[in-house]
């Protein structure tokens, strides 16, 4: 009977030993895996969104900088008017790319002027209000009328192309900010007066540190000066987990991940 | 011996089934991370495919897309289609803006989904005109004949974006010789003023071409005549007859109207390395002469004409529409010359060898 129950200790000591290290095992696992889930999806949001930021020297997209933190127009639409007046530009919904339809009041356009068709030189973007959003038609076809107020004493509309591209942006700001005892990179529309949301966390403090460069890779001292970021990210696991041979005391372990983003339109 | 029941089977499958559990549990969980994983490389893929479409596009450019109405669309897509292709869209938005859609796909075998990405580019052309006048010449000029010299552009059917110009009627350096005796009066040199002398004008044709570079055009010349030339017209072959584009008689057809005639859209870069005499006839273009030109027997030319050495005009005299640009004019007494400026002939013939580039600003989008 002692013999048994010596066996029976043993056997189920290793057992549990066995499975105690299983379930540590797999939890680090999953810890590790929504840990780099979380940089994967920090950055790829960042990506996506300075990407396509750009403008031109007097009027840069990017609004204000600093290592945490961007505040900048995030491109929320882009297609062609098939027809334009002072009041509305109309635009098909075949032609209409975007992350979401425009939204009157939280975002506003731009819209491009040709200029002279000589040159280059002289072409701009033009920033107009969007007051209203209602239903139309571009030669039969369904089209959305953005109504806007072009002011044609200024801007005269010969100076538009006939099919005029355009874009809706709305201003938007990323950063880090503390929540619950954690760094969380969150995100919010200025434009419409929103409060910060959680996109992906937790991080260590100062978890995001973003660089601001010129096109000589120094560091930018103006918005108009900078042509890429370089985004560092320090993630930390959500709780304790143990790793290494010896499954030592349960720790918050964390994870970095460098990246450089071009802004494509400059 | 009693037989009693035990509890080492139940308790070892027990701690199997629980061991199994987490392995299992362990196993999808790297497989989830494995396939998120790859879903990243194939979105990635597909950007960068996306992305080559557009280089691609830009780089190769079709020189029909410049014949697309405004709206009007041309594509384009990669060679083999294989588990990763893109395609694009060229759309025309104005003369001379156009917009550039391409979409990259990375199928995967054996499964119905693909990764798609889809990006936008603005495009303009990068045509550079020289600086504006209806003629240009760097040394003499020598005229007594009859003839006008306009610099008022005026407008033209069926060539777009023309605008009522005023530049000079004559652009002279310096330091050159005139001999106006046939045309100094408005009768016949007419232009804002119908004289300018600009300092800035160098002594040489190539620093008049200025900001065109002569090397560059004639790079892209598909003609090479030389000597007498006669009989230069529009000809059209094959069934239906469409314009041939292979005739190096046929220099297209400048009188365009509507309907449309065929051989509007060819606008040929013609260079010829040495002298050049051109009787009768009429074409459009780029004409670029190595050594000196002779336009008779009543030649019509619209676009931009270049000679590096002396232009005369013969018997029967020529008509340009456009611009030229000389070492030396020769109108003799009884022979004639007619030169009307055009900017949106220029324009036009000129954006065969330029380049479509991209907006300065925010010419690149993501399209969803």
């Amino acid at each position: 009977m002692i013999v048994t129950l010596t066996l029976l200790a043993l056997v189920s000591g290793v057992a549990l030993r066995l499975l105690l290290r299983q379930h540590w095992t797999g939890e680090a696992q999953s810890q590790r895996a929504a840990l780099q889930a979380t940089l994967r999806a920090a950055v790829l949001y960042l990506d996506s969104e300075i990407r396509e930021l750009g403008g031109s020297p007097g009027d840069p997209d990017i609004v204000t900088f600093a290592a945490e933190s961007l505040t900048y127009r995030s491109m929320r639409s882009a297609g062609t008017s098939c027809a334009l007046t002072p009041a509305a530009l109309t635009v098909s919904t075949a032609d209409l790319y975007g992350y979401r339809a425009p939204q009157p009041g939280r975002d506003s356009l731009l819209l491009f002027m040709d200029g002279s068709p000589t040159t280059s030189l002289d072409d701009r973007w033009l920033h107009l209000p969007l007051l209203s959003v209602s239903g139309g038609s571009c030669g039969g076809r369904p089209a959305l009328v953005l109504a806007t107020a072009i002011d044609t004493t200024l801007t005269p509309l010969s100076g538009f192309p006939f099919l005029a591209p355009f874009r809706s942006f709305e201003i938007m700001q990323a950063r880090l900010y503390p929540s619950g005892g954690d760094y969380w990179l969150g995100a919010r529309s200025v434009s419409g007066a929103e409060i910060i949301q959680p996109l992906a966390g937790p991080f260590l403090l100062h978890g995001l540190a973003m660089q601001f460069l010129d096109s000589l890779a120094a560091p930018a001292g103006s918005a108009a000066g900078i042509r890429s970021v370089e985004i560092i990210l320090r993630g930390v696991s959500a709780t304790p987990i143990r790793t290494g041979a010896g499954m030592g005391l349960p720790q918050r372990r964390s994870d970095s991940l460098v990246t450089r983003v071009m802004l494509r339109n400059w | 011996m009693r037989n009693r029941l035990g509890f080492a089977l139940p308790l070892v499958i027990a701690v199997l089934a629980l061991g199994g559990m987490l392995v299992t549990a362990s196993f999808l969980l790297g497989r989830l991370e494995s396939q998120s994983a790859e879903n990243g490389l194939r979105s990635a893929r597909a950007f960068e495919v996306a992305e080559t479409g557009l280089a691609f596009t830009l780089a190769h450019w079709d020189p029909l897309f410049d014949t697309l109405a405004v709206g009007g669309t041309g594509t384009m897509q990669s060679a083999a289609v294989t588990t990763a292709s893109w395609h694009s869209t060229i759309r025309r938005l104005d003369d001379d803006v156009f917009s550039l859609r391409s979409e990259g796909d990375v199928a995967v075998p054996g499964e119905a989904w693909q990764a798609k990405r889809q990006f936008g580019l603005l495009l303009r052309w990068a045509a550079s005109l020289p600086a504006a006048a209806a003629v240009t010449v760097t040394d003499s000029i020598a005229w007594d004949g009859a003839g006008s010299v306009s610099g008022y552009s005026g407008t033209y059917l069926g060539w777009p974006s023309c605008q009522l110009d005023s530049v000079p009627g004559l652009r002279v350096g310096p330091a050159t010789v005139l001999a106006m005796a046939g045309c100094s009066g408005p009768s016949c040199l007419r232009g804002a003023p119908p004289v300018l002398v600009d300092t800035l004008l160098s002594g040489t044709v190539s620093g008049a071409l200025a900001p065109l570079a002569y090397g560059t055009l004639a790079t892209g010349a598909s003609r090479s005549p030389g000597g007498l030339v006669s009989g230069v017209a529009p000809s059209l072959s094959g069934q239906p007859p469409v314009c041939d584009w292979s005739d190096p008689l046929n220099w297209g057809e400048p009188n365009h109207g509507l309907p449309t005639p065929p051989c509007t859209s060819l606008l040929p870069v013609i260079h010829a390395p040495g002298d050049l005499v051109v009787s009768g006839g009429r074409g459009q273009g780029i004409l670029l002469v190595d050594g000196n030109l002779v336009l008779e027997g009543g030649f019509e030319f619209s676009g931009l004409v270049v000679v590096l050495g002396q232009f005369s005009s013969g018997i029967g005299g020529a008509h340009i529409t456009g611009a030229l640009i000389v070492r030396s004019l020769i109108v003799p007494s009884s022979q004639s010359l007619a030169v009307d400026y055009s900017a949106c002939v220029l324009r036009k013939v000129l954006r065969g060898p330029a380049q479509a580039i991209p907006l300065l600003y925010r010419s690149w989008a993501q399209l969803y």
